[in-house]
């Protein structure tokens, strides 16, 4: 979605053809492949390749369109057809794992947080959560790093269209089904004391920053400064959602229904804030 | 662009593997310089850079071997070589190409003959 976005942005720059438009082509094409899930390495001398050729081309007095036709896109994507490879089995197993992690943690967080109370009651309504979650865990990575280029512009339209339609009913479904189930199966299942949640939390990242160091395709947010940019967005947004998530929580919490806002708020954040340190962790390693 | 120009791109793409396998038995090159060696040769792309995915495909496939080389133009540069296999592949290549060309030669001058006639 945001490599398209840039594509359409370096097509019409590429009318005027300015020096400037070398870099921003390149920029292009770099997004267009870490979007694509090329293997970092591969982008960087994909990326070089690319410039140089550029660079040499335009000493010669030649336009960009004659090195990359006329779709940029087109271009880009026949290049990074060959490097594109499926994860392998244990980075997906281990992809899946951490996220069943990650939304079992949040579960009882949001238990703890909600109810106020350092033990909590587990029922077969937190498993059906924790299940709808994780089967709609496929379209948020879509919406998030975008659709195959191979799909057509129109079917990426209706299909982020059905995602945002499934992204708001969700949390009504989530509510409907809760209440189902905690109607069907009043009785608890077993207590979940914050010690289990502590663990359950170590575990999530310490998956997360094992899938992440494996992940070849990961962004280095140290390297390029568009990316530091975009991780500094995330940390603030972080910070953020924890400080209104807080102030709701100190003018809202006595109100029963009044509380969901700020725990996911402060959620969200702390969240966001801690996969941003795992990232730059794994990075490091 | 011309369409006689269009229409020898399509023709060259074709064949590209092999001209740039040709090219890489003569000396390592990096991509630019191919694309010059090419049109020293009379053969020109409506595209340069479709030269990488094929490229990035010999490469992959073992023909060829890529590797960094210092530039006096800037930052070090990416050169291709030929590999063993690439060699092969070169001569397998070479023998095809000639029995297309002799066949499409063939019909071609008969066409000729005929209209002569």
């Amino acid at each position: 979605m945001a490599s398209t976005e840039s594509f359409d942005k370096e097509k019409q720059m590429n009318q005027t053809e300015s020096t400037q438009s070398v870099e921003a082509v390149v920029e292009a094409c770099t997004l267009y492949w870490i979007g694509r899930g090329i293997p970092r390495p591969a982008v960087d001398e994909m990326r070089a390749e690319f410039r140089d050729h550029l660079q040499a081309a335009r000493k010669d007095g030649k336009s960009i369109r004659a090195v990359t036709g006329d779709d940029i896109q087109a271009f880009a994507s026949a290049w990074s057809e060959s490097y594109q490879q499926p994860a392998a089995l244990p980075t997906q197993l281990l992809n899946w794992l951490s996220a069943a992690a990650w939304i079992i943690a949040g579960v009882a967080l949001f238990k703890h947080l909600y109810g106020q109370q350092f033990t909590v009651s587990l029922y077969w309504s937190d498993i059906v959560a924790v299940l709808l979650l994780l089967g709609t865990l496929p379209l948020f990575y879509r919406l998030t790093f975008g659709w195959p280029a191979s799909l057509s512009p129109e079917r990426r339209q209706r299909a982020e269209v059905i995602g945002a339609a499934v992204g708001i009913g969700l949390v009504g479904l989530l509510a409907i089904v809760t209440a189902v189930f905690r109607q069907s199966a009043p009785s608890p299942l077993t207590a979940w004391p914050w010690r289990l949640t502590t663990a359950t939390i170590v575990l999530a990242s310490v998956l997360t920053g094992a899938a992440l160091r494996m992940d070849l395709t990961r962004l280095r947010m140290h390297t390029r400064s568009h990316l530091r940019r975009r991780a500094g967005r995330w940390n603030l947004f972080g910070v953020f959602a924890l400080i209104i998530g807080a102030a709701l929580s100190f003018l809202a919490m006595p109100e029963t229904a009044g509380r969901i806002m700020p725990v996911w708020l402060i959620l969200l954040g702390a969240s966001t804030l801690w996969l941003w340190f795992l990232h730059r962790l794994a990075t490091r390693w | 662009v011309t369409q006689d120009n269009k229409r020898s791109s399509q023709l060259l793409k074709g064949v590209l593997d092999l001209c740039l396998l040709a090219l890489l038995s003569e000396q390592p090159c990096y991509g630019y310089e191919m694309i010059q060696k090419l049109a020293d040769r009379g053969l020109s792309l409506v595209s340069e850079g479709s030269i990488y995915p094929v490229l990035s495909r010999l490469e992959q496939g073992g023909y060829i071997e890529g590797y960094r080389e210092p530039s006096p133009e800037g930052p070090s540069r990416k050169y291709y070589r030929l590999l063993p296999q690439g060699r092969r592949r070169l001569a397998q290549g070479t023998a095809e190409w000639e029995r297309f060309a002799h066949g499409v030669n063939r019909v071609i001058r008969q066409g000729e003959a005929n209209e002569s006639d």
